[in-house]
């Protein structure tokens, strides 16, 4: 809604006062969320859902689920103020059940669990209705479970986030993934993770505080969002830092230290 | 006949010296005067207009005959088993509550005139409602009234004597005032439920715990394991303190009649049954974690947060042992709970992968599958040391990868408690840490040396202590908030060698002479662990 006071996050992530001027900012954008173990960074997703049912009345989601099961997310959303079972007869919210996927290890080749995904996604999009095309997002959640269901083929996941980025960058829908960035700072292939954040257009790290976990302030944002000016040819980069706490309808961000 | 907790007060005020208002100011009931007027039982006769009082028959005796003489009810009608009629004043008819409810009577008999009645009464009352409000008072002008010798208990025969005669009637009763909850989980908590299944206790957004066997463990994680959690502990290597756990959390669930699947890398599972705890006898009463001892240790600014989580404890001591048992580990527990059929064993030694193991866990929790409606029974799976490397998998890291996912997957649609146990330091660290993500609950086990000189001088109650337990994560199913405990290290020890307790850690006494400061890190190094110590 126009009306509502954008937060920090919003800001961040580029969403402007007034929409109807602006498109909306994260068309053809790759957002990329990353977490740890002590602080988990779904309420980004949560954050994102809820702002694309309504910040544009045409958005349409679809949501490849690897992690919880649509119970969870619909009452998480619920608190927040999203009715995820309209949003879902009025055929704007496609849920992909995948916490059963697992692809087949030997015998067939390994593309095929992954490329029955991708098909999904794309017929899911195409039976949206044509008005509802018009802004697409696509939200994985989470790409470390999805290694798991691909039996730990690195190459198989990025191939497949591939074809997403350039499904959504080409149509001006948006993409939006979590991952857990602690499974791979311990060494092994650290390529993984490099790949997948430079393809990233946007990437929101979320940590918990250095000084341990807090009752008022759950942790901390980076926010990096590579703005790509096309028209001048400019590209800069924003860093934006700051805290926030987790309530049960909504998020409060705060600048470090101002918090009441 | 609800189970409600309410005040009776009967006032039966036949002389017009009775000022009800002044009886109320003094004695301080006034301020229930207003529900007091609203309630079906608050009765007040003796005065031109009857307060009209909703009918309550509870009981379908006729009604006793009626000394038409006396102005006033007979007291006989005041007994409970026995309906009233009022025809004073053409008050209507009102029939007390059958013997089921069953209420704590105080009658007050006062001769009106002679003794100043209101003061008698008065000082009377004051005793009354600071004792308890527990008792339902029904003061009744004996003046006027005749008294029939069945009203009184021991059958004494009243004399109209110009001295005040209290006499005291109590029945059996089990009433109690309304007191608020404090608890937040006042209004998820079913008690409808808990009576049918003593074993599962509602929880915050559409959950249901079950108890993990160890009370400290519930206390901590707000309530116990959410039924369609996956709870991983993290083994030390070291030390087989996550046995502890487990046993406790099997023995638990054979009490309560749950089915339970247990894997291990043993040859043979079923001995392990033998060594659960059972149900020890009364604990002793001398509470580890005295409230008013953590008063005195907490700075004033300090309160303000542990206000909070106090609420969240649930009040299981007073009544329910039903949901947590005391377990004690000298003591097996009875065969019969688990000779029958609802413990299933699986050794994974041998099985070249986990297939067969995933396929009898889909068995097992197909019979639990949730539904839109109230739970039926619940399960427990057990999984001790699933990478251990005695079993032939245990170098297919993503293989068992995908069976836990697969595992968590089935187990959120059902109401099955899943948890697994695993040596951490035997796998590779994202290998870890993925295991880490995945887990609804996590909690880490670690042993602490013997005889370590600078624990001993860290902790208080060292010697006592036979590891640590870690708490990582706690479960959230259907919230983004997440759970920020207080503290997240505690001892792990053994009552009597017998009872398994989880304190909080408590710093020693500081030497004033010594010039090493107690942080967290500096003094772990030393120890083989090395990990920081929440306090």
């Amino acid at each position: 809604m126009e009306h509502q006071g954008l937060n920090l996050m919003d800001q961040a992530l580029g969403f402007h006062s007034n929409m109807t001027q602006q498109p909306w900012p994260l068309c053809g954008r790759f957002v990329l969320v990353e977490d740890c173990v002590d602080t988990s960074g779904a309420f980004v997703l949560h954050h994102i859902l809820k702002r694309s049912f309504t910040s544009r009345p045409s958005s349409a989601v679809i949501f490849l689920a690897f992690a919880h099961p649509i119970n969870h997310y619909d009452r998480v959303l619920r608190k927040l103020g999203c009715n995820l079972s309209s949003q879902r007869d009025n055929g704007r919210f496609f849920f992909l059940d995948m916490l059963m996927l697992q692809c087949p290890v030997e015998g067939k080749p390994k593309h095929d669990g992954l490329a029955t995904v991708f098909e999904k996604i794309e017929r899911a999009i195409s039976e949206l209705h044509p008005e509802n095309k018009k802004f697409v997002t696509v939200v994985i959640d989470d790409i470390s479970c999805l290694e798991v269901a691909a039996n730990g083929s690195s190459n198989d996941v990025l191939d497949f986030l591939h074809y997403c980025y350039t499904l959504t960058s080409e149509n001006g829908y948006a993409l939006v993934a979590l991952n857990h960035q602690d499974i791979y700072s311990d060494g092994e292939r650290p390529a993984f993770m490099l790949e997948i954040e430079y393809l990233a257009d946007i990437l929101v790290k979320v940590d918990p505080l250095a000084t341990g976990l807090a009752k008022d302030v759950h942790g901390q944002v980076m926010v990096l969002n590579k703005e790509t000016q096309k028209q001048q040819g400019i590209s800069s980069i924003k860093v934006q830092n700051f805290h926030f706490k987790i309530k049960e309808n909504n998020i409060e961000y705060f600048y470090p230290g101002t918090r009441t | 006949m609800k189970d409600q907790k309410e005040v009776i007060l009967f006032w039966l005020a036949a002389s017009k010296s009775f000022d009800k208002k002044l009886l109320a100011t003094r004695t301080g009931i006034h301020r229930k005067k207003k529900t007091y007027l609203k309630h079906p039982y608050f009765c007040l006769l003796g005065e031109p207009e009857p307060i009209p009082l909703s009918q309550v028959t509870t009981h379908k005796r006729p009604p006793l005959p009626i000394p038409t003489q006396s102005p006033l009810l007979s007291p006989s009608h005041l007994l409970p088993h026995s309906p009233v009629t009022a025809e004073h004043n053409g008050s209507q008819r009102r029939s007390f509550p059958s013997p089921a409810c069953r209420h704590r009577w105080l009658l007050c008999l006062v001769p009106a005139p002679s003794v100043s009645a209101e003061s008698a009464c008065l000082c009377f009352l004051a005793v009354l409602s600071s004792v308890s409000a527990s008792l339902a008072v029904a003061v009744v002008d004996g003046a006027s009234a005749l008294l029939a010798p069945s009203l009184l208990a021991g059958g004494l025969p009243l004399q109209p004597q110009p001295v005040a005669v209290f006499l005291l009637l109590l029945l059996q009763c089990g009433m109690a005032t309304t007191r608020t909850r404090v608890s937040s989980f006042s209004h998820n908590v079913s008690s409808l439920k808990s009576s049918q299944h003593p074993g599962l206790k509602n929880g915050p957004n559409g959950t249901t715990f079950v108890s993990s066997g160890i009370s400290d463990l519930d206390k901590i994680l707000g309530g116990g394991f959410s039924l369609g959690s996956l709870v991983m502990i993290m083994e030390d290597a070291e030390a087989p303190h996550h046995m502890l756990l487990l046993r406790n959390f099997m023995s638990q669930g054979l009490l309560h009649r749950q089915p339970l699947l247990y894997a291990s890398p043993s040859k043979d599972p079923r001995a392990f049954l033998g060594t659960l705890p059972s149900p020890g006898s009364s604990k002793d009463d001398t509470s580890h974690k005295p409230s008013h001892e953590k008063d005195l240790r907490i700075a004033w600014q300090y309160k303000k947060y542990f206000g909070e989580p106090q609420l969240n404890i649930n009040t299981n001591n007073g009544g329910h042992h039903d949901y947590c048992n005391d377990l004690d580990l000298r003591k097996p527990l009875e065969r019969h709970f688990f000779t029958s059929n609802n413990v299933d064993c699986v050794s994974i030694q041998n099985s070249p992968n986990l297939d067969a193991l995933k396929d009898r866990c889909a068995e097992f929790l197909a019979q639990f599958s949730r539904n839109e409606g109230s739970i039926s029974s619940a399960g427990r799976i057990a999984i001790q040391s699933f990478c251990s490397p005695q079993c032939k998998y245990s170098d297919m890291e993503w293989h068992m990868l995908s069976f836990i996912r697969s595992l968590k997957g089935m187990a959120r649609s059902s109401n099955v408690v899943v948890v697994v146990t695993f040596p951490p330091s035997l796998l590779s660290p994202s290998c870890s840490k993925r295991l880490q993500h995945m887990a609804d609950t996590l909690l880490s086990v670690r042993a602490i040396p013997d005889e370590d000189k600078e624990l001993a001088k860290l902790l208080t109650g060292y010697q006592d202590m036979v590891g640590l337990l870690n708490v990582h994560k706690v479960a959230r199913l259907n919230t983004q908030v997440p759970v920020i405990l207080d503290a997240t290290t505690f001892s792990i020890k053994l009552q009597k060698r017998r009872f398994l307790v989880f304190e909080c850690l408590n710093q020693a006494p500081v030497d004033g002479s010594g010039g090493s400061s107690y942080g967290n890190s500096g003094v772990c190094s030393t120890s083989t662990k090395a990990g920081p110590l929440d306090f």
